[in-house]
């Protein structure tokens, strides 16, 4: 059995608030992406402001991008950090798809 | 409760009683929590009579204790309505919540007046089990296996006699699961990494995992009976929050087993169902705003009045779905991945997570069961938030918050010098404790508990009164 | 079902079905790996230290030997080095060191020991001020590895206030009174510790210094004055 190597450079002082803060804007972004696609299917945006949704995505994976590297990211985590990005891009159109689909069926 | 009671069902009048009981221990948890700020700044207020550990320890346990007895008296109260019948074998129920609250009381008063005891196994059974958050003595530990199983098999029994619906199952398995992990907090051994890993199993999947499912289906039950959302959508949005709560949330477990003496192959599993635990939060923030919107919708169609019939509850619940994200979210998200983590792990970033997550995942939503609980009892058809509802929902999320604001600047400066720094030895962490951030922080964070204890009053008075005010009654 | 055609994804059952599967499922894999882990987090014995296998929690009989925490090559990050170092940071278990006096405790005794301090530790609430292995309260410092604090080492402050010679008669002395030695205005309470738990909470410490924590705390004790950064450019 080969040994795994694990690396963990230390994480430079001036790295670390630029760590904290890009993290927590992965998931404010995030929410952003997933208020805007609700206030959409909500009828109180219109759609040209799809535009503005995956503009937060993309900003969002921005975030992910700079934290990964910012943290000496080993390559699983990389795939983690990939991995969840596409879960965020797709669970609100999934779950809009979900709730038309029950409306139709129950509440008609 | 004074005044004449509308429950329909002794099982409401029952959830009543905890809902009391609950608000009590909430309050002693902020008292408790206050002289332990105070200590943060002045070490020795009330040194040698109750020091930090008796009062941090009251704080902690009143939070949990609390937070059980709302989830209790909530599950009591929307059994009858979700079921249709009176709870089966009230009368043990009611049996059950006395010897619970006597039980309780006996081991807060010997926390208070023995405190510790001696290296001896006896200690562990009558005085503390000494494990944060477990620390209830073992006798209590029985007593509450046993009170659970009581409240288990009422529960049962009467969802197996009644209506079933989704939620019902929903909240029936949760709690199985919920009674059954704390058993792995029930031993003892002289391998801390041992005692360690089963002591997660009780934290860690009771509040990521069985407690936020509670949250899912208690938010199920609100969105019908307060927005008046549509049963069947919402009972097939929970199965689906479950799966993604389960999903992410038992193996979740991996972020809390970087540093405890367990293998390396739980950095990958705790990075990566980390990073997939905020998707269902997502999930219910966008679900409570999507519901809300359309109900509105249909009401504003149908030219009726939009106002919901509880607004108050309304209001906590929104802040539940904001809370949630942000408080377990992004608080948690942040120090979560084990690059970041080996330098956060055992700081005020925790505090500050803890704080957070608590309130915005648990204690919003069971506040607006207890308003849920007053509208029930007095058979209000609508209930409109009056001065103290508002101010009560303001001030404790300003304070809550302003407390997690402090401590994740207290955190933020511990890990750059005692951590990354100082490299976390006696010397570094006094140091990083005596830097103006940290006592600043300390400050502020005590302000902010004082203004969430003067909400808490509001709460109280609001509770209390919101009823007999006409104006605010339809 | 015939009034309409219903979609699959919109079927509660399915979605109950699914919920109950991703839950036994993760379920099952956490199981597998908590079988895993036991056994790798079930502690050593003396056996093993004479064999030179290292453990992830080794035996109480540690407490006989020279502890050091040390940068591991092949791991990347520091373990734990018991009895001496092979020069890539891997225990050699020879060089002993005395324990209140003795470096000759047998399993039997060096079990009690630890039992005794384990059984104290969550007597007295540690964890309600301190953090061990990280976890606990933040109002006290992190005892992971206290035992390999240079305070409590020679010419340490910690071990210089309590007059003691040796490392592990400063921390009983400390233990037992911790009123006497105030480190800082946050003060230790008295928790009426008797002698024979504090050299229990003593051989609990050393022990849990002992334990791989993938590296945790990173970096301890690498300053051992405290100089506080200041931004540098």
């Amino acid at each position: 059995m080969i040994e795994p190597l694990y690396i963990r450079p230390v994480i430079a002082i001036n790295d670390f608030l630029p760590i904290f803060v890009s993290a927590a804007f992965i998931l404010i972004f995030g929410l952003f992406y997933a208020g805007i696609v609700t206030m959409i299917k909500m009828k109180k945006m219109k759609k040209v402001y799809y535009i503005l949704a995956y503009f937060f995505w993309g900003l969002q994976i921005y975030c992910t991008y700079f934290l990964t590297m910012t943290i000496h990211s080993q390559p699983f985590t990389v795939k983690a950090m990939i991995v969840a990005m596409i879960a965020y891009l797709s669970v609100p159109h999934i779950y809009f798809y979900l709730i038309t689909k029950s409306e139709q069926r129950y509440e008609n | 409760m004074q005044g004449q009671s509308n429950f329909k069902y002794e099982g409401q009048k029952l959830a009543s009683w905890y809902f009391t009981v609950a608000m009590i221990l909430f309050g002693a948890q902020l008292l408790l929590g206050l002289v332990a700020a105070i200590q943060f700044i002045y070490p020795s207020f009330l040194y040698g009579i109750l020091d930090f550990s008796i009062a941090r320890m009251i704080h902690i346990n009143a939070l949990v204790v609390w937070m059980v007895y709302a989830m209790i008296g909530a599950v009591y109260y929307l059994l009858p309505d979700e079921t249709g019948i009176e709870v089966v074998g009230i009368g043990i129920a009611k049996l059950l919540f006395w010897i619970l609250t006597l039980a309780v009381t006996v081991v807060v008063l010997v926390f208070i007046f023995i405190q510790v005891g001696a290296a001896d196994i006896k200690t562990i059974w009558f005085i503390t089990e000494g494990r944060e958050y477990l620390e209830a003595p073992r006798w209590a530990d029985i007593g509450i296996v046993v009170v659970v199983l009581g409240f288990l098999a009422n529960t049962f029994l009467t969802a197996i006699k009644g209506r079933r619906t989704g939620i019902m199952t929903v909240i029936l398995s949760d709690m199985i699961a919920l009674a059954g992990l704390y058993l792995a907090g029930m031993f003892f051994t002289d391998n801390i990494s041992m005692d360690q890993y089963w002591w997660w199993w009780v934290i860690h999947l009771w509040v990521e995992a069985t407690w936020e499912v509670m949250v899912g289906a208690l938010a199920a039950y609100a969105l019908i009976r307060v927005v008046g959302a549509n049963r069947k959508v919402v009972e097939m949005w929970l199965w689906i929050e479950v799966a993604m709560l389960f999903g992410s949330g038992i193996l979740g477990l991996g972020h809390h087993y970087f540093w405890i003496g367990t293998p390396e192959y739980w950095w990958e599993i705790g990075a990566l169902f980390s990073a997939l635990e905020p998707l269902p939060l997502v999930g219910m923030f966008v679900h409570v705003l999507y519901d809300w919107g359309k109900e509105n919708g249909f009401k504003e169609k149908a030219g009726e009045d939009t106002s919901s019939n509880n607004t108050p509850a309304l209001l906590w619940l929104v802040s539940n779905g904001f809370g949630n994200f942000l408080g377990a979210g992004v608080w948690g998200f942040f120090h979560t991945l084990p690059q970041v983590n080996i330098y956060t792990h055992g700081t005020q970033f925790t505090a500050a997570h803890g704080h957070l997550a608590f309130f915005g995942a648990y204690a919003t939503i069971l506040i607006a069961m207890f308003y849920m609980a007053v509208q029930g009892k007095y058979g209000i058809k609508k209930l409109r938030a009056t001065f103290a509802s508002k101010m009560a929902i303001f001030l404790i999320t300003f304070g809550v918050v302003g407390m997690g604001v402090a401590l994740t600047i207290a955190g933020y400066e511990q890990v750059l010098i005692a951590r990354a720094q100082l490299g976390a030895t006696w010397d570094a962490f006094f140091i990083a404790q005596n830097q103006t951030w940290m006592a600043q922080a300390m400050d502020w964070r005590l302000i902010m508990g004082v203004v969430t204890t003067v909400g808490f009053f509001y709460l109280v008075k609001d509770l209390l009164s919101i009823s007999k005010n006409p104006k605010n009654v339809y | 079902m015939a009034e309409k055609k219903v979609s699959v994804w919109s079927d509660n059952r399915f979605w109950q079905r699914s919920a109950t599967w991703v839950t036994g499922f993760a379920s099952l894999l956490l199981i597998w790996l908590t079988f895993d882990t036991m056994g790798q987090i079930t502690m050593g014995n003396q056996k093993d230290i004479n064999n030179h296998i290292t453990k992830r929690v080794p035996s109480a009989t540690v407490i006989n030997y020279k502890v050091e925490y040390k940068m591991n090559q092949r791991r990347g990050h520091e373990v734990p080095v018991i009895g001496g170092d092979d020069g890539k940071g891997d225990s050699l278990f020879k060089v002993k060191e005395n324990f209140f006096g003795r470096d000759n405790y047998s399993q039997k005794e060096a079990d009690a020991l630890l039992h005794l301090g384990k059984l104290a530790s969550q007597a007295k609430n540690c964890m309600d001020c301190h953090t061990l292995l990280g976890n606990g309260a933040y109002y006290a410092p992190d005892l992971t590895k206290a035992w390999l604090d240079p305070a409590w080492q020679k010419g340490g402050t910690m071990q210089a206030m309590t007059g003691k010679s040796t490392k592990e008669e400063a921390m009983a002395e400390f233990l037992q009174n911790p009123g006497k030695y105030p480190t800082h205005a946050r003060m230790m309470p008295n928790l009426g510790i008797t002698q024979k738990e504090a050299v229990g909470l003593v051989a609990f410490l050393k022990h849990m210094a002992t334990i791989d924590t993938n590296g945790f705390p990173r970096g301890f004790g690498k300053i051992k004055e405290g100089v506080v950064y200041a931004r540098s450019k």
